[in-house]
């Protein structure tokens, strides 16, 4: 058995606790609680043919207010952005929460990056260009709901695959 | 190597000039030898004998000699030609044996002996950043324990469980320490959890309960998460710890190593000794896997052999088990044979009250007996009182009540009664009434009833009237009841059936002696006969006087069967006797007893 460390990092807001939830124990609310500090839940989950016990740091979403404690990241080996693809500005906070890892722990963590909330069509704010260039940066972006269930578990999978280095 | 053929050229050329010089030092030698034995005997034979042993032992002399002179004047061995070898050296005879470290160690002892004389902060400084944080944490965990022994001290020391502690200690013979150890330090260690410190990953856990409630991975990240947390917000120093948290009966117990988090859960008050045992079970797991803890990648299964190492440390201690051997100690037996043996004098007591108590009730509702004085000891029991001779025995009363005869004194004075049952017991046995005779006694007056003889009844009247208790005698007896009735007369107006004034009572008395004499008949089945005989005076014709008087003696009957409702059909005979010399205008009933 291997466990493994994840966190999930993005602004306040996000969806990042709706989706470890979705993913954890298939259900969904509406209600937005905000996560004061670390909410931690495991899963696990085989990955060809691989069992890996995901420990999963569902960090305090970071605002004007609250920056992400890096000592939370310590040890971890890989992490979501979490991006709300109906604000913008979320997207950016990601960019920054990206850069600031990459000085914190090194630029070998792998993470994937999760546009949530794709379910709102009507509201997306996030244009097919600015994917395509984060993209080009290297980035790895999946659009998943929490709502839907769109995508969750397989951005898990995916995830995973990136720490067991399984192409 | 250049140095060292240069050393071994030198060498050589001595043994060189050496060889040269041999032959003339030989010959010189041998020369003094043979004028010496021209003087002695001994001295040519030892020649003949020894001559070439001592020709080369002188040889050998003379080389030695020559020898130390040369390498007196050779130049000492360079520095640098040393410090080359010198690593080298000790290197490989370190490999050999420890010979090398005894022959330097005096040297060393000497030299840090010297330095600490000279100057003590070197010493100090140099040691400081290796063992500083050892001694911190060292004298932190003895101010703790120290505190905590100090805080159980004043708590102890002045709480009614204290007095509680100490009667025990008392009882038990242990010291008071000791007891309030027992009592005290009562703690399970419920669950370790040993966990990788940087990423927050769970390596092992032991739990002492069959099923534990929380998930042990998420136990262990969030328990780091709160760590980081708490130093985040609460301190700059990277290297502050969260050595405990307390919730409650239950505290966690943090110890740490480079890379791991031994947490401890215990509930209960646990002694800061446990630490120590902690802290060397992670030593333990961190020398044996020092290589798995390095490479960890989030494998747990390769720590599986730390498991027996974190089982030792799930400890407890039970007070109950101390306090169930506490009480089968000596005193508590006694105490326990005591406390029957109270209670069992406790019950023979009580009985023993319950009886004499209702001894002397029941004595008092005797007739007869006047008690005066009880008294009730542990052994003996005393009573005393009046007692009438007539009165039940009190010691037939006691052995009734179950009470020890002997173990009494009943002392009874004799007195005379004035009970009504025991004046009358007294009066029977003093009259000794014949068969058909009764006596009773109410309000003081006996009354004898019967029929006897009429001597019997004059006795007896002057008998009866001396007994004590007794006011009055009456006699039942029927022929002084006939006696009464026949003496009374009621009196009419002379020439007339109507009775003169104030007559009633004696109407009245008639009626009642006729009603007693005729009750006292039926029960003695004596046939008795009424007469109502009238009266009248010498006045009149004959033939007047006899009818006046049957008249009066019929208005008589009629009186009296009118008084007495329950006799109205009692038979009366009429009977007018005329003109009567002494009663005049009069009528009275007489009785007569049929034998």
């Amino acid at each position: 058995m291997i466990n493994k460390k994840i966190c999930m990092l993005g602004a306040s807001g996000v969806g990042k606790t709706s989706l470890v939830q979705r993913f954890v124990r298939s259900i969904y609310s509406g209600k937005y609680h905000m996560t004061i500090g670390v909410k931690i839940d495991k899963k696990q989950i085989s990955v060809a043919g691989e069992d890996v016990t995901l420990m999963l740091w569902d960090l305090q979403g970071e605002d004007e207010e609250f920056k992400i404690r890096p000592s939370f990241l310590r040890g971890a080996s890989a992490y979501f952005l979490v991006v709300d693809s109906t604000r913008h500005e979320t997207l950016i906070n990601a960019f920054a929460i990206q850069k600031m890892i990459e000085t914190e722990l090194g630029k070998e963590i792998p993470f994937v990056a999760l546009f949530n909330k794709s379910d709102l069509v009507d509201n997306l704010q996030i244009s097919a260009d600015e994917v395509q260039d984060f993209e080009n940066q290297g980035w790895q972006i999946m659009n998943t709901s929490a709502k839907t269930g769109e995508m969750v578990e397989e951005s898990f999978v995916e995830l995973t695959k990136k720490i067991l280095k399984i192409s | 190597m250049k140095s060292k053929s240069l050393h071994q050229d030198k060498v050589e050329r001595i043994l060189e000039s050496e060889k040269t010089s041999d032959s003339s030092f030989t010959g010189e030698a041998l020369k003094n030898n043979v004028e010496t034995a021209e003087f002695d005997e001994f001295g040519s034979l030892r020649l003949l004998l020894l001559s070439q042993e001592q020709s080369k032992i002188s040889q050998l002399e003379a080389k030695v000699k020559t020898l130390q002179s040369q390498l007196d004047t050779l130049p000492p061995a360079s520095s640098d030609e040393v410090s080359d070898v010198l690593p080298k050296a000790i290197k490989q005879r370190i490999k050999i044996d420890n010979q090398l470290s005894k022959a330097t160690l005096p040297i060393v002892v000497d030299n840090i002996r010297q330095s600490v004389k000279e100057n003590p902060q070197i010493l100090a400084d140099a040691l400081f950043p290796a063992i500083g944080p050892s001694i911190r944490k060292a004298i932190a965990d003895a101010l703790a324990t120290m505190v905590q022994s100090l805080n159980q001290t004043i708590e102890y020391s002045f709480s009614p469980r204290s007095i509680k502690w100490r009667l025990e200690a008392f009882q038990t013979g242990k010291s008071f320490a000791e007891v309030v150890l027992i009592k005290t330090l009562l703690y399970r260690v419920e669950e370790i959890f040993l966990i990788h410190k940087e990423t927050g990953l769970l390596i092992q856990h032991v739990s002492a309960n069959i099923g534990t409630g929380q998930d042990a991975d998420m136990v262990s990240a969030m328990l780091t998460a709160i760590q980081d947390f708490v130093r985040d917000s609460f301190s700059n120093s990277a290297d502050a710890n969260l050595d405990t948290l307390k919730l409650g009966e239950l505290s966690v117990w943090i110890e740490r190593s480079q890379d791991l988090l031994f947490a401890a859960v215990i509930r209960g008050n646990a002694p800061l000794s446990l630490r120590e045992k902690f802290r060397t079970s992670l030593e333990e797991i961190v020398i044996d896997q020092e290589e798995e803890i390095k490479k960890f990648q989030g494998d747990v299964d390769s720590f599986e052999r730390s498991r027996p190492v974190l089982q030792e440390c799930l400890q407890y201690q039970l007070g109950n088990e101390n306090q169930s051997r506490g009480l089968l100690t000596p005193f508590n037996f006694g105490l326990a044979f005591l406390s029957l043996l109270l209670c069992i004098v406790g019950i023979f007591w009580f009985v023993d009250y319950w009886r004499w108590t209702s001894y002397i009730s029941d004595l008092k509702t005797q007739k007869g007996i006047v008690v005066t004085e009880t008294e009730r000891g542990w052994f003996h029991h005393s009573v005393e009182g009046l007692r009438d001779p007539l009165a039940n025995d009190p010691i037939n009363l006691l052995k009734t009540h179950n009470l020890n005869i002997e173990k009494t004194y009943s002392r009874w004075e004799e007195y005379q009664s004035s009970n009504p049952e025991i004046v009358l017991n007294r009066a029977n046995a003093l009259l000794n009434p014949p068969k058909g005779v009764s006596l009773t006694f109410a309000n003081g007056i006996l009354l004898i009833s019967g029929n006897a003889t009429r001597q019997w009844f004059d006795n007896a009247k002057l008998v009866a009237a001396a007994i004590v208790g007794v006011k009055e005698v009456r006699i039942n007896n029927i022929y002084d009841l006939k006696e009464k009735l026949e003496s009374l007369n009621v009196f009419f107006v002379c020439n007339s059936v109507d009775y003169e004034k104030d007559q009633s009572q004696a109407i009245s008395s008639i009626a009642n002696q006729l009603a007693e004499i005729n009750n006292v008949a039926k029960t003695q089945n004596l046939n008795i006969q009424f007469e109502s005989r009238g009266n009248a005076d010498e006045k009149g014709s004959t033939d007047t006087n006899n009818k006046i008087s049957l008249k009066r003696a019929e208005k008589l009957a009629e009186s009296v069967r009118s008084i007495l409702p329950d006799l109205k059909d009692l038979k009366i005979k009429l009977n007018g006797l005329g003109a009567t010399e002494k009663v005049g205008c009069s009528a009275s009933i007489k009785a007569t007893l049929e034998q």
